[in-house]
């Protein structure tokens, strides 16, 4: 192959590697990307919104507390306060909610929620006059479920948060690692070519200079084979032509 | 002297072939689209672009000389198992660098040994890489390569016997290049033999082409976390039973079975002694495993006990049972047969039967000598006369060999494994068998070997692979003497 394409291979090729490592980390930074705003818009969010129905969940026990100490006006205030705020957040959580364990949790929590809402009206005269202590008990009761499947839905968002924050991990590894195997192909292909460039082309002109040297210094007859046929091969060649036109073999 | 360009150029080839294979691999995570695809087409354009670079640069010399020779097969063995690592890292998951160079070392040198704790998670491109280093380690690199090329003339045929010793080649009674063009058709006959009875027992067709590629190489990949005990079958242990006895006779004995030279095969006592040992080693296990309750059955005791003794002893590691917790008695033939396996000429690892004839016939030769001091008495392997060059050799190529097994197990106890584990680990490193005993038997994996272990582990595979010598020539300045221009 002539001389030319050789080095303009060797060019391309250090080119295509790092191209490919350069590639693949945009690829990379992107899904990083994809997974923070998984982690920004949906998880993060979804957290805030659990701790808010958790909150509304603690009014609850509050406002029972209330009701128990025979605070009633403001037991019962407490307790129809945090409704608004707890079906709120949990619609907001039911919309966004596509993993089908995340849906399942919500939907036992609205259950539950459900039950402790009728049991709250069921019972709203009672509550006023305190006649039923063990209507209160069966209402506090009711709260902890919710309180508990509340927890499960915090635990499970957590859970999935860990998951993501190993997803990132993997794919900020993912992003350096095409990047430091590329760098090192192109430093082992650099010395790679630069040894046949040296091997080829430095190492083959400079023992023709020191052959036409000797032709002219000392008469030598100028012999040199090469193991390439390229345009140095050639160059010897029609030196070696020239030196029998000048100098006369005798 | 030797000619660096002259080495990276053969080597080059051998890089192309493996990004054939990585190709492959590609393909078949692109049809799947699994995440092996991003990691095995980078590695791949790396690896053709390494491989075309010396073949565009270096003319096709006319000829190259042993030192050359040498340097191109251990330099290939080496740089493979080096860019065999790429796919596993870029891939990221259980694999660190430490692990990739283990997994692909175990690959390559048909060893089979995994690091892996869950296999059945990594994409199938993934999966059949790991298997195609098996496959392609299996017959040797170089000549597997040297097959497939058109004609390679006297670099051929000094490359074949840098890579296979020249006795072996010459039991095919034909020249070096139709014995590397038979022992291939061999090795892909057995293969296609393998995945059709592996398919027609119930297997399906990727499940079959990797274990094919790792039973007829002697591998042991499995691309199950349970091995070969995952399909439960009965039919699938028979057919991989017969291909490993297969895969463990010399190919030479093959070929002469094939084209009817059949007293070649009746009258090899080294065949005799490979066959018969293992038949010993069944019995004797079975009995050993059923008289002491480990199974309930004489079948099931036989069942497991041959499956576990064929793999060790035939270097496959496939496993259908949990060996490290059989009786000591069935444990110490597992461990000799692991340093064993099976003959010279296939694709086994381990000291080989070959040797073992020698030994024992040496042996009994210096009993007698001792009884008889001047009797002259021959030693006689296989009709061959054996010139005592030959049984020194052998005898310290065991010497050397259990030398090395014995320094690797010191350095792994050093870094904290049990001696078991460590001896054990290091002795199926060297015999390229893969699962050891205890924390590393036939269903556990190396994951917990410290990163060092990993590394030395690998390079103890690689000494067993290229029989020592050529790995330790390797690294001698002396070996290094460069021709200038």
């Amino acid at each position: 192959m002539r001389l030319r394409l050789k080095l303009t291979f060797g060019f391309f090729i250090i080119a295509i590697m790092l191209f490919i490592a350069g590639a693949w980390s945009v690829i990379q930074v992107k899904s990083t990307q994809s997974f923070l705003k998984d982690l920004l818009e949906n998880n993060l969010r979804k957290i805030v919104s659990t701790r808010t129905i958790y909150e509304s969940v603690e009014k609850n026990q509050e406002g029972g507390m209330l009701l128990l100490l025979e605070k009633y006006k403001q037991g019962a205030a407490l307790l129809e306060a945090s409704d608004s705020i707890f079906t709120s957040n949990l619609s907001e959580l039911q919309n966004t909610e596509s993993d089908s364990e995340g849906e399942k949790l919500i939907s036992k929590i609205q259950k539950s929620y459900t039950a402790l809402v009728a049991l709250k009206k069921s019972g709203k005269d009672k509550l006023f006059k305190a006649e039923n202590s063990i209507y209160l008990n069966s209402l506090y009761r009711q709260i902890k479920i919710v309180e508990a499947d509340v927890k499960a839905l915090q635990k499970f968002y957590i859970n999935r948060m860990e998951k993501l924050n190993l997803k990132i991990q993997e794919s900020e590894s993912k992003s350096i690692t095409p990047g430091l195997v590329a760098m090192t192909a192109a430093i082992i292909f650099a010395l790679l070519f630069s040894f046949f460039v040296n091997h080829y082309i430095v190492t083959p002109i400079v023992n023709m200079t020191n052959k036409i040297d000797d032709l002219i210094e000392r008469g030598v007859p100028y012999e040199y084979d090469l193991e390439a046929d390229d345009e140095i091969s050639e160059l010897s060649e029609s030196i070696r032509i020239l030196s029998t036109r000048i100098i006369p073999k005798d | 002297m030797v000619r660096l360009q002259v080495v990276l150029r053969y080597i080059g080839v051998i890089f192309l072939f493996n990004a054939t294979f990585l190709l492959i691999s590609t393909a078949i995570s692109f049809f799947n689209h699994d995440a092996g695809l991003f990691p095995l087409t980078f590695s791949f354009l790396i690896v053709l672009l390494f491989g075309l670079f010396p073949l565009v640069f270096v003319p096709r010399p006319d000829e190259i000389n042993n030192s050359e020779g040498m340097l191109i097969v251990v330099g290939s063995w080496l740089l493979s198992c080096f860019i065999g690592m790429l796919p596993y890292i870029l891939y990221g998951g259980e694999f660190t660098v430490a692990g990739a160079w283990f997994e692909s070392v175990s690959g390559y040198t048909t060893t089979g040994a995994t690091i892996l704790n869950n296999i059945e998670s990594l994409p199938q491109g993934l999966l059949f890489w790991r298997a195609s280093t098996h496959w392609m380690g299996g017959i040797g690199i170089i000549v597997f390569v040297l097959a497939v090329l058109p004609s390679t003339g006297f670099v051929g045929v000094i490359l074949s016997r840098s890579e296979m010793s020249a006795s072996t080649l010459k039991q095919f009674k034909v020249r070096t290049a139709e014995a590397v063009h038979i022992i291939l058709y061999i090795y892909i006959g057995l293969t296609l033999l393998e995945t059709i009875s592996l398919m027609f027992v119930g297997m399906n067709l990727f499940d079959a082409v990797t274990h094919s590629f790792a039973t007829i190489a002697t591998g042991g990949f499995s691309d199950k976390n349970l091995s070969i005990a995952a399909f439960h079958s009965v039919s699938i242990e028979v057919v991989i039973m017969v291909f490993m006895i297969l895969s463990g006779m010399n190919f030479a004995l093959l070929f002469s079975a094939l084209i009817g030279r059949i007293t070649d095969v009746k009258t090899s006592s080294v065949l005799k002694y490979y066959l018969g040992a293992n038949l010993v080693a069944i019995t004797l296990a079975s009995l050993n495993l059923y008289l002491n309750g480990t199974y309930p059955t004489i079948w099931a005791s036989l069942r497991f006990s041959s499956f576990q003794i064929l793999s060790v002893g035939t270097s496959t590691g496939f496993a259908s049972a949990d060996s490290s917790v059989w009786p000591w008695f069935s444990q110490l033939i597992i461990i000799f047969f692991t340093l064993q396996c099976a003959m010279a000429g296939s694709t086994s690892g381990g000291i080989k039967s070959d040797r073992m004839v020698i030994f024992f016939k040496a042996l009994f030769r210096r009993i007698k000598q001792v009884k008889y001091p001047n009797a002259v008495i021959p030693l006689v392997v296989d009709n061959k006369k054996m010139d005592e060059n030959s049984i020194s050799l052998a005898i310290l190529y065991i010497v050397i060999y259990i030398f090395f097994v014995f320094i690797s197990a010191m350095f792994l106890t050093l870094m904290g494994i049990d001696g078991l584990a460590a001896f054990s680990g290091s002795a199926a490193a060297m015999g390229n068998v893969g699962p050891g005993l205890s924390v590393v038997g036939s269903l556990g994996n190396y994951s917990s070997i410290p990163m060092m272990g990993k590394w030395l582990l690998g390079f103890v595979m690689l000494l067993g692979r290229l029989e020592i010598y050529g790995l330790v020539v390797f690294f001698f300045p002396s070996t290094w003497k460069l021709r200038r221009q």
